[in-house]
């Protein structure tokens, strides 16, 4: 069943979600769309997506693994901290994003041990989707298996249409909020229009199956000494990436009073594979590069099936040099 | 339980091996020591410094502590050094696989070790040691820079020699006035030899520059890729294949290593 939400009704939407859950949504920030908690009179912006990604609700940017110290006998104690064991809900999520959680679930939850602050804060998330009826000019999500209108990993999916929003649920956990809220439902006419905004939006998906094994085949190419060539190594691509999930675990403090903590960090730094020895596997910029495109279109995709890459853009929009991950691929004789 | 939280443990005891090699000897302070495979590795923190990849030189089915045989080569290994009896870590683990020693019934083993590589090796031939019989001869090859660089003294000079056919045979890089042994780097010294690959698993341990030049001295030999098993390490921060660092290709050396075969690594980019 396809249920409607009236313009007007959504902020009533959102705040009975907004106590059993921590709500983000798109707020408008500094002149740029971020996801923000959501309180009382914010007004959700639903054009455009979010500069910076829904990963670190789940992975957060820094974190504290556990805190230690020692007990007055010298003892030492080791602390884990306390969370928000509210579950999250996100509303306003693009389609992309929302399929990349699904991503981030495979190295988090689908592989022994599941790693526990991933899960804690994923566990029970109710992920709300918008869909895109407009694509962005770095948007290319249906050339890796993507659609503005998907519901990879989606619970609920939103498509706004005049005057307000259908809505479809599109998971069990959907399925169960969507009986428990009640929405009345779209009338024939909001339904259809529902469909049109989903179709325009969907262009024909162009995956590029077998990119994996052709890639593999490619490590030792000179295309890569190329590739690198005006990358500065910023890493604000794999920051800013929705299924780079890269991390560094650290000490802060002493013996006696400190906390380990877990930092996300990047393929593109020298420092990320250096061995304490001074060896380096990945020694200059080419090495980087290629480590970055492998995982997306290679590795990944070996080990879990599908490609790491939602074609969300931001690694184009952010980059320094204009290296376009889109140029790249079709350099690489994959998706144009 | 978040798998990224260490136990605490305390050093037993400090066993100092050469200038820059020390055994840690190590007992958790509540509950069991996790049950582990010669092969096989742990996360070591040092409060207030970090944490460090380690391989485990203890074996299991001894019923001892763990033991720890650690290079000072970095941050952490470094606090190691400085610590004593009684000093406070957090250990996690096992991680990896473990050396396939199930697929070695009645073949000869031929241990090739450099430096502190010979750490996962004594893990392993103490493994082996104690189920003689299912193998047939077993040849120790160790290199090290210098005689007072050479590991494990204590087995490597008593303990194995005297153990039922068990050939060791010791190499330096540079000798000093005493060494009567051989002089020479480790590759070199094993095609002096020249085992035979008739029937027998070769396994090597020890610096990358060590390994690349020891697998191609096998194969000179003739053992084929598969006779031929071997560890790498690489740099790791979580252990459990999501930190994202230690991969070679679609593998991942904290799960889907330490030990691969030549045969498997013949399939993994050259990049480790």
């Amino acid at each position: 069943m396809v249920g409607f939400i009236p313009e007007a009704e959504l902020d009533r939407v959102l705040a009975r979600l907004a106590g059993p859950y921590r709500l983000y949504v798109p707020v408008s920030c500094a002149g740029r769309v971020e996801l923000g908690e959501w309180s009382p009179g914010i007004r959700p912006v639903l054009e455009g997506r979010a500069y910076g990604t829904a990963k670190q609700l789940f992975l957060p940017r820094s974190e504290e693994l556990f805190a230690f110290g020692t007990h007055p006998d010298g003892t030492p104690r080791v602390v884990q901290p306390e969370r928000d064991r509210r579950p999250l809900a996100l509303f306003g999520l693009r389609p992309c994003d929302a399929r990349a959680i699904g991503m981030l679930d495979q190295v988090f939850l689908g592989q022994d041990p599941p790693d526990d602050p991933y899960r804690e804060r994923r566990q029970g998330a109710l992920l709300m989707g918008l869909v895109c009826s407009r694509p962005g000019r770095a948007c290319f999500c249906a050339q890796v298996g993507g659609s503005p209108a998907g519901t990879a990993g989606l619970d609920l999916l939103f498509t706004r249409i005049g005057g307000g929003f259908c809505v479809e649920a599109v998971s069990t956990a959907g399925e169960a909020h969507a009986a428990q809220e009640d929405w009345p439902a779209a009338t024939a006419a909001q339904v259809a229009g529902a469909r049109e905004i989903q179709q325009a939006a969907a262009p024909a998906a162009m995956a590029t199956p077998g990119l994996a094994q052709e890639l593999e085949a490619r490590f030792e190419d000179e295309v890569w000494a190329r590739l690198h060539e005006k990358c500065l190594g910023c890493a604000a691509c794999t920051f800013f990436c929705p299924t780079c999930h890269c991390f560094d675990v650290m000490d802060a403090g002493s013996y006696d009073h400190g906390t380990r903590l877990r930092c996300w960090d990047s393929c593109m730094f020298p420092k990320f594979t250096l061995h304490a020895s001074g060896h380096n596997p990945r020694l200059s910029g080419k090495e980087r590069m290629r480590q970055r495109v492998m995982h997306k279109f290679c590795y990944y995709p070996l080990r879990f099936g599908p490609e790491a890459c939602v074609g969300c853009g931001r690694c184009i929009e952010v980059c320094p040099v204009n290296l376009d991950i889109r140029a790249v691929l079709a350099e690489l004789g994959g998706s144009e | 339980m978040n798998p990224l939280v260490p136990q605490v443990a305390t050093i037993k005891n400090i066993v100092v091996e050469t200038p820059d090699v020390r055994t840690f000897v190590v007992e958790p302070d509540h509950g069991q020591t996790f049950a582990y495979r010669p092969g096989q590795c742990a996360m070591v923190s040092v409060f207030g410094v970090g944490e460090a990849m380690l391989s485990i030189s203890s074996t299991a089915r001894r019923g001892g502590p763990l033991e720890f045989s650690v290079k000072r080569v970095g941050r952490v290994t470094g606090a190691l050094h400085e610590a004593e009896p009684g000093h406070r870590i957090g250990v996690r683990g096992p991680y990896g696989n473990h050396f396939p020693v199930e697929d070695w019934a009645g073949s000869n083993l031929l241990f090739i070790g450099g430096g502190i590589g010979l750490a996962p090796l004594r893990a392993l031939i103490n493994h082996c040691l104690d189920e003689r019989r299912r193998y047939g001869k077993f040849d120790i090859i160790y290199g090290a820079r210098s005689p007072q660089d050479l590991c494990f003294q204590g087995e490597l000079m008593e303990n194995w020699p005297r153990a039922e056919d068990v050939g060791v045979h010791l190499t330096v890089d540079a000798a000093d006035g005493d060494w009567k042994g051989a002089v020479a780097l480790v590759p070199h010294f094993l095609e002096k030899l020249g085992p035979s690959p008739e029937g027998t698993t070769a396994i090597t341990c020890g610096p990358p520059i060590m390994i690349k030049y020891t697998l191609a001295s096998l194969k000179k030999l003739g053992f084929s890729d598969h006779q031929i098993v071997t560890t790498l390490e690489l740099k790791m921060q979580c252990g459990i294949g999501k930190c994202g660092r230690c991969n070679i290709g679609s593998k991942y050396v904290c799960v889907d290593g330490p030990v691969f075969t030549y045969a498997q690594l013949k399939e993994l980019p050259q990049e480790y």
